[in-house]
């Protein structure tokens, strides 16, 4: 140490107190005395009077009582400066003996600083994305105002777009609203013969850029007459668009593209990352020009409301004006108008999902908290000594907490900043992970709030589990262990009994997220495993539209369609393709009455059935098989023929079978013959019953539609399939739209994408807690060791052997764990219930689940305690006898 | 012929206190009595405004003050220059040097 840093902290030591006020009046006082008196004196010398001289010397000093109010006012101030220097002065030396303090101890600084920032990293991160998801409002100016205006119906259990009419009668109308707009999105093929592309267009009525306060990076926004019919077509491309395939080149302006054959005039450039809430991460690269008129059908409304207007005054409003607009009046009694916020979007589920996230990352700090308690109540009571000898040396009681207290202020800023960080790449993960349900979070910034809470919270729990074990250590008995040797195991006791209890504690938490974690995991691979009922690997789905004014009837769209097959088959690489309607997951729906030949029609009511129009190859290309009877053939629909699914069979013909027997899903509709039964083709979810109405397949005749799906089955996985397709139909017509392009196995995998980003995240928790509570453990095993050296010195000279001193750590630490699983497993068993929603073939108390938690978690700790222990074990008698 | 202590320049006393400080500490009554006969009587100081100056010194951090034992064994209280007192008297003597010539140029020109 420096003689200079020791001079200071002399000179603090014996600082004198401060004055009061009347202390410093009291000393200007005795100043002036002293000064009146030697003038008398000389005066008196000089042969005054006594009593002339004190007048005399009065007289030469001037204005007494000014001059007294005067030096008390400017020493008064003096003292406060002074005292203000002191203190922060002190803090300066409290930061920098703190930093030498940590520097001391790395290992403890860094359990500390990562065990916090771990925590408040993992808090920030999932904090962030809750708050984004559930509170904040839409991200543009007066975004709390922006509501998306839909209809609902009656029991509150669907929501539908608003007409055309109610959405024309209500901007004539109106009062509520600064701005109502509409959109909605479509599919485009940009016709470009390098490299043609299906891009998603957003089609916004004129009002939606004011109402978003938008205004284009270059040219014009779109107005009313845009969209008029017969004006000339215009669009504006999106950022990333522009850069991308016109390399941001702002001449684009004024340009034509091809849209779908058509030519457009690009009329300007949107801003980088705009989108129009309530889109849900559809990704719209460019923005077309969305008619206001009443006809447009099943466009979103928007929606910013004056400021005051509450939700509910508008939806009275909408109401009001729906009734008495005679178009829209027909239908306002089944659908209500209704405002909602992207917020109400998410379902309960969802919710939930994020308040169990929430709770687990919660856990995840307790535990963390916990840690940090206990390493600095450690670290507090091996240095007690410390402690008392500051104390002895004039350093009050204020002055050690004090100083506690800076070396906490530390840890926590840089666990914070740590944890920022953590906060910071954590959310990009997540945001990478996210399913479709929670697109929002693609817009979930770091912003100055996020970074005051973390912060707050690192600084809370920093200072409260850094102080309390302060307080803890130098509170009681201060002169303790000055007298006896600090080496003793009584020094702490107590100490060491809550150092104990947090790890306990530590551990059952840790137990806890392990179980939900498990849970999820579970949850997900039944999931993966799930029979199908087909195999989605090697399988592609298009949706492929014929121009309806060009292919008018059944031979054009026959023909067409019989071609583009034709085609697609000769791609390399194509195993088979054939048509259908749809294709799972994307399965339609029908609601009905079914009714069984030979039965009395049903009693209960409509049934919900999963139906596809599908050709006879159909089945053999999803590799989804036939239990009973044959595929459907290819003669005309006079046969009538359908198949049936597996469970639909079962339950309508239970023990006998299906084939021959006659169906109609309406009444006096035609029958229809079941031919063949073929395997339940079913998608694992979590939540909810899963769908159980079973599926009917009717056979597909070419052309009764101008849309239809085209299901290929690949042999090699060749890339490039979606832009030979787009060739094969511009080859046959280029007004022939291919969209919707995906690989059936990703469409399968995007199902799971909610039990996915559950499991992940849950399990980093889990991970991140058991390594808190791990360190933790082994803390506490190190500690009693060391405080114990002596004793296994004793023990090992007195010719206890080696290995019975280690058994002797390890079993007390196993009384640790046993108790801390025993508790976890127990509170496992209370809240796993919570979980009931997010899991699949799996029971919240699934057994398997939670005996490998509890023996994983022995496990573990027999390995944070091995460590120490073999220490003891290897403790040398000489050398702990010794002593200090 | 004695100015009256009010005319002294602003500023003046505040010089005359430093530089009688740079000989060593003093108490406020041989400030007064030193600078009285230096100056052979022609400035007679007022003593409240010394005391002010004092102060008002010490709380520029050009003075500091510390209790001690007079010559007739009382308490008192003795100011000594900071190094920051020594430098404000160095800056303080050159620009009276400059101002007494100016004045001197003038009054003597011929």
């Amino acid at each position: 140490m420096s003689e200079g840093s020791g001079e200071r902290r002399w000179q603090r030591l014996i600082r004198f107190p401060f004055r009061g006020r009347a202390g410093i009046a009291a000393d200007v006082d005795e100043e002036f005395r002293f000064h009146l008196d030697r003038r008398a004196e000389e005066l008196r010398a000089r042969g005054l009077e006594p009593l002339a001289a004190r007048d005399g010397a009065l007289g030469r000093f001037g204005d007494l009582n000014d001059a007294r109010r005067y030096c008390v006012a400017l020493d008064a101030r003096v003292e406060r400066g002074a005292r203000r220097r002191t203190w922060f002065g002190d803090i300066a030396y409290d930061l920098k003996h703190a930093l030498r303090q940590l520097r001391r101890a790395p290992g403890v600084s860094l359990v500390v600083i990562v065990t916090l920032a771990l925590g408040i990293g993992a808090t920030t991160a999932i904090f962030s994305a809750v708050r984004h998801l559930l509170i904040d409002p839409i991200p543009v100016p007066g975004g709390d105002r922006i509501y998306a205006v839909s209809r609902v119906s009656g029991d509150g259990s669907m929501f539908i777009t608003p007409r055309g009419e109610a959405v024309a009668a209500w901007r004539r109308g109106a009062t509520s609203f600064e701005h109502l707009g509409t959109f909605t999105t479509t599919e485009r093929t940009l016709s470009a013969s390098d490299a043609p592309e299906n891009l998603i267009a957003g089609e916004i009525s004129a009002d939606v850029m004011p109402l978003l306060g938008v205004r284009p990076l270059l040219g014009r926004a779109f107005t009313n007459d845009d969209a008029r019919n017969g004006a000339a077509a215009v669009t504006i491309l999106g950022h990333g668009f522009w850069k991308r395939r016109f390399g941001g080149d702002p001449r684009i302006v004024g340009q034509t593209i091809s849209l779908d054959g058509r030519p457009f005039t690009v009329i300007g450039v949107m801003p980088r990352n705009f989108s129009v809430p309530f889109l849900f991460g559809e990704t719209a690269r460019i923005w077309l020009p969305l008619s206001a008129d009443p006809s447009v059908v099943g466009a979103r409304a928007i929606a910013k409301l004056r400021p005051g207007v509450t939700r509910e005054s508008a939806e009275r409003e909408l109401s009001e004006i729906m009734r008495s607009d005679p178009v829209s009046a027909r239908s306002a009694g089944e659908w209500k108008p209704i405002v909602r916020r992207p917020q109400d979007y998410l379902g309960t589920g969802t919710r939930d999902t994020l308040l169990v996230l929430l709770g687990a990352v919660g856990l995840v700090l307790l535990i963390a908290c916990a840690n940090v308690a206990n390493v600095l109540l450690a670290r507090a009571v091996a240095r007690r000594r410390e402690f008392v000898i500051r104390a002895a040396l004039g350093a009050g009681s204020g002055r050690v907490v004090r100083q506690v207290l800076a070396e906490s202020a530390l840890l926590s800023v840089a666990g914070g900043v740590l944890g920022l960080l953590i906060a910071w790449g954590g959310l990009g993960l997540i945001v990478r992970i996210r399913p479709q349900q929670l697109a929002a979070l693609d817009e979930v910034r770091m912003n100055p709030e996020i970074v005051a809470f973390a912060l707050a919270i690192s600084l809370v729990t920093g200072i409260l589990f850094g102080l309390a074990p302060a307080i803890f250590a130098t509170g009681r008995r201060l002169q303790d262990p000055l007298r006896s040797s600090s080496r003793s195991s009584t020094a702490g006791a107590g100490a060491g009994r809550a150092r104990r209890a947090l790890v306990v504690a530590e551990m059952s938490l840790s137990v806890v997220l392990l179980v939900a974690a498990g849970l999820l995991v579970r949850t997900l691979v039944a999931m993966q495993q799930a029979p199908l009922g087909f195999d989605p690997s090697g399988l592609t789905r298009a949706w492929i539209i014929l121009p309806a004014e060009r292919y008018t009837n059944v031979q054009q769209r026959t023909e067409a369609f019989g071609e583009i097959l034709r085609r697609v088959r000769g791609i390399p690489g194509v195993e088979a393709a054939t048509w259908s309607m749809g294709v799972p997951p994307d399965l339609g729906i029908t609601i009905g009455t079914l009714e069984l030949e030979g039965r009395p029609a049903a009693t209960e009511g409509n049934v919900t059935l999963q139906f596809n129009a599908v050709t006879p190859e159909y089945f053999g290309i999803l590799k989804n098989p036939i239990r009973a009877g044959r595929p459907l053939s290819d003669r005309d629909s006079a046969a009538r023929e359908v198949m049936v699914s597996e469970s639909m069979a079962r339950r309508q013909w239970p023990g006998e079978s299906a084939v021959g027997q006659r169906l109609r899903l309406s009444s006096n509709g035609p029958w229809n013959t079941v031919v063949g039964v073929v395997a339940d083709v079913t998608l694992p979810s979590t939540g909810g019953a899963p769908f159980a109405g079973g599926q009917v397949y009717y056979t597909r005749f070419n052309a009764g539609f101008e849309e239809a799906t085209l299901v290929v089955r690949q042999t090699t996985g060749a890339p490039g399939l979606a832009t030979a397709l787009v060739r094969v139909a511009e080859a046959v017509d280029p007004m022939i739209r291919v969209r919707e392009v995906n690989a059936v196995g990703s469409l399968v995998q995007a199902r799971f994408a909610k039990e996915r980003f559950n499991g992940i995240l849950l399990t980093a928790f889990a991970v991140t807690a058991l390594v808190l509570a791990g360190v933790g453990l082994y803390g506490v095993v190190a500690y009693s060791v060391s405080q114990r050296v002596r004793e296994m010195g004793i023990r090992l000279a007195l010719g206890a052997r080696p290995r019975a001193v280690m058994r002797l750590v390890l079993l007390g630490e196993a009384r640790l764990t046993i108790l801390g699983v025993v508790l976890g497993l127990l509170a496992a068993t209370a809240v796993t219930g919570l979980l009931r929603g997010m899991l699949y073939a799996v029971e919240p108390t699934d057994p398997l689940t939670f005996v490998s938690v509890g023996v994983a978690l022995l496990a573990i700790a027999l390995v944070a305690a091995w460590v120490p222990a073999r220490r003891a074990m290897h403790v040398d008698p000489v050398v702990a006898l010794r002593g200090e | 012929m004695a100015r009256k202590p009010a005319d002294l320049l602003h500023g003046t006393l505040d010089a005359l206190v430093l530089k009688t400080l740079s000989w060593g500490p003093m108490h406020g009554y041989a400030i007064s009595r030193w600078i009285e006969d230096r100056t052979r009587q022609v400035l007679t100081i007022e003593d409240a405004a010394l005391y002010k100056s004092l102060h008002r010194l010490e709380s520029q951090g050009t003075l500091e003050s510390e209790w001690g034992v007079s010559e007739n064994n009382r308490r008192a209280k003795y100011y000594r220059l900071t190094a920051r007192g020594r430098a404000e008297l160095r800056a303080e003597t050159d620009t009276w040097r400059q101002y007494a010539a100016a004045v001197f140029s003038v009054l003597e020109a011929t």
